[in-house]
């Protein structure tokens, strides 16, 4: 059973009655555990493609299966409760919650989990020492630099131990150190924990890291290596 | 967390928090200072009205209040009276004696309402004796003495020890006349009733009016407002309903209790528009709120928050700011009450027309739980309702959207 499959996805999005087709039918399998990079330029339908598979946006045709269970039909708040227990999601900058610590941000989705108090806590400071941010477990994130920032994103979206763990654009901001260093974190917890990573990027380094590369352009794939 | 991701959300931005903070506790201060300086403007009033010449209830002969004439009289007032002082609440009784008279000195003359009491009994149950100006008050020794108002006296032009002949129609055929010499002088919250008010002992007024022992009325005064009814309705069956009537000073005087409530209800209306700028205020806010967090809120919606969670979040935010704007409008409220309750409020030349009705030109304010609860509670519910629409705002955000608009 594959843990992601796409069949003919499309989206269209309408901006003042022009219709902007930004996917063009992607047929796509993602199986468990996989380490696998999207890529392609600005415009290509990445992040689009992302969104789609995590359930954040509908597509305008065709179906998305996680774990062979149909998800485009799924309602608001089925698909925020899919999201909560099986995927994690890392954004390109400004991922996590400013009033809330390293470790309250990374608690947090333990808490909508449900989980009591005492294990969130535990889980989380195990979490940030994996990702080597237990020193920084009680600080806010306008005092971390987006390296850290980002380290903490990706211990937030392990943390609920989902099936698939979405980073769109993830080193967009960081500079080639901290880009290498969360690739290693996250190539790290795939190994360890898992936890297929499906990531956007059109960065040659990250593309080079990728166990598996699917390339898009113009709203297609036209390369899967 | 819920409430810590709400409490340090409300103080990110501390200067927009603290400026709508700050709007919401005036205005509840204001709600609760007013009221206060009502209740107690209308307390004073009723106080005024009802303790200077009348009596929380009035017992009369059936048909006097209509007629006010001496026929109807109560001619066996010492049973009345013993009857009506063991009444629970009940906790003082005067017999009067009330008719029209003219009195006159030597330089001028003044048609006067004639008041005879019992010294003893009236200083329980009317505060005319402390509004003493010059002299004393009656006493139970005095025969043929009077005490009038200072506006009446110097009308007459007459001082203490002077003589004023008092002439009314009394049950005998024709006028009655007696002489009777001035003891002390008196100044209520009312320039109308000193200047047409006399008081006299009670038995010098029955033999002026030949009454022959009967008297005109018993006031009474009890323990507490809130059994105003109880004793009353208790009064009425215990003396015969045919031969006399009980009235309660809200019959005595019904434009009073509508003036009470007139005021009342410019309160609320008041307080209604101080809770719907409230509103408009945090709506206003809490939709830049809303604004400026879209991005945080998509990424929320992201990681699977449920849409309840965040409107919950919302109305926490708006219901943190009121309960502090409550505790400080409170606070504040009941220091400005406290500063106006030692010293007043003088109401100075507004009240020179509306003395008729016994207001007092100083307004000391009363401020009851009731008044605080009430208006507390409202200013807050007023905050989160005002963050319905901002929260429901929030909550039909697309995570997708939200993310990529910011």
């Amino acid at each position: 059973m594959s843990l992601i499959r796409t069949e003919g996805l499309e989206k269209i999005y309408r901006l003042d009655h022009v219709e902007v087709p930004a996917l063009r039918g992607v047929d796509l399998t993602i199986e468990g555990e996989e380490f696998l990079a999207i890529a392609g330029p600005s415009g290509s339908g990445k992040t689009t493609l992302l969104n789609l598979i995590g359930g954040l946006d509908r597509p305008t045709a065709g179906q998305v299966f996680l774990e062979e269970q149909e998800i485009t039909r799924l309602n608001k708040s089925r698909l925020a409760e899919l999201r909560l227990r099986k995927i994690g999601f890392v954004f390109q900058a400004y991922n996590l919650l400013p009033v809330l610590t390293a470790l309250e941000n990374v608690e947090y989705v333990m808490l909508l989990q449900g989980i009591a108090a005492g294990e969130r806590r535990q889980r989380a400071l195990a979490i940030l020492g994996e990702v080597g941010l237990a020193e920084y477990a009680n600080r806010f994130p306008n005092l971390m630099s987006g390296g850290q920032q980002q380290r903490v994103a990706v211990a937030r979206a392990i943390v609920a131990q989902p099936k698939l763990v979405l980073a769109d654009e993830p080193t967009a901001n960081l500079d080639s150190t901290a880009s290498s260093e969360l690739l290693d974190l996250m190539r790290q917890l795939n190994r360890d924990h898992g936890v297929t990573f499906v990531f956007s990027t059109h960065d040659p380094l990250v593309m080079e890291r990728a166990e598996r590369l699917v390339r898009l352009r113009d709203g297609k794939v036209f390369g899967d290596e | 967390m819920d409430i810590k991701l709400a409490w340090r959300n409300v103080w990110r931005n501390r200067r927009r928090s603290v400026i709508i903070i700050s709007a919401i506790a005036i205005g509840l201060a204001g709600v609760v200072v007013y009221e206060a300086l009502t209740v107690g403007m209308t307390t004073q009033m009723v106080e005024n009205i009802v303790g200077t010449s009348l009596g929380d209830i009035e017992i009369h002969h059936r048909g006097f209040q209509e007629s006010k004439t001496l026929e109807l009289a109560i001619d066996n007032p010492e049973q009345v009276l013993r009857l009506v002082r063991g009444t629970e609440h009940v906790s003082a009784a005067a017999p009067r004696v009330r008719a029209q008279g003219l009195v006159s000195s030597a330089r001028a003359s003044a048609g006067v309402q004639i008041l005879g009491v019992d010294p003893t009994a009236e200083a329980a149950v009317s505060t005319i004796a402390h509004s003493l100006v010059r002299g004393r008050f009656l006493a139970a020794a005095d025969e043929y003495a009077i005490y009038l108002g200072e506006a009446l006296a110097k009308k007459l032009k007459v001082g203490l020890g002077r003589k004023v002949v008092l002439m009314a129609k009394g049950l005998a055929p024709g006028m009655a006349s007696n002489a009777f010499r001035v003891v002390g002088t008196f100044q209520t919250a009312s320039p109308n009733f000193d200047k047409m008010t006399v008081y006299i002992p009670l038995a010098a007024a029955q033999s002026l009016l030949s009454l022959d022992g009967k008297i005109s009325e018993i006031a009474v005064r009890i323990d507490r407002q809130r059994s105003l009814e109880q004793v009353a309705a208790t009064l009425r069956t215990k003396l015969a309903p045919n031969e006399y009537e009980v009235l309660t000073w809200k019959e005595l005087v019904p434009n009073l209790v509508q003036m009470t409530q007139l005021w009342e209800e410019w309160v609320y209306l008041f307080a209604f528009v101080i809770y719907i700028a409230m509103v408009f205020g945090v709506t206003n806010t809490m939709l830049m709120v809303i604004s400026e967090r879209t991005r945080e809120l998509g990424i929320m919606l992201a990681l699977g928050t449920r849409p309840l969670r965040i409107f919950r979040m919302i109305l926490i935010e708006s219901a943190l700011m009121g309960l502090v704007s409550v505790a400080l409008g409170s606070a504040a409220s009941f220091g400005v009450v406290w500063w106006l309750s030692l010293q007043g409020l003088d109401l100075g030349w507004f009240v020179r027309g509306l003395s008729f009705l016994g207001l007092s030109r100083i307004i000391y304010p009363v401020l009851t739980p009731s008044i605080l609860l009430i208006s507390g509670l409202s200013a807050l519910v007023a905050t989160v309702l005002a963050a319905i629409w901002p929260a429901w705002r929030a909550v039909r955000l697309e995570p997708v959207e939200a993310i990529r608009d910011a």
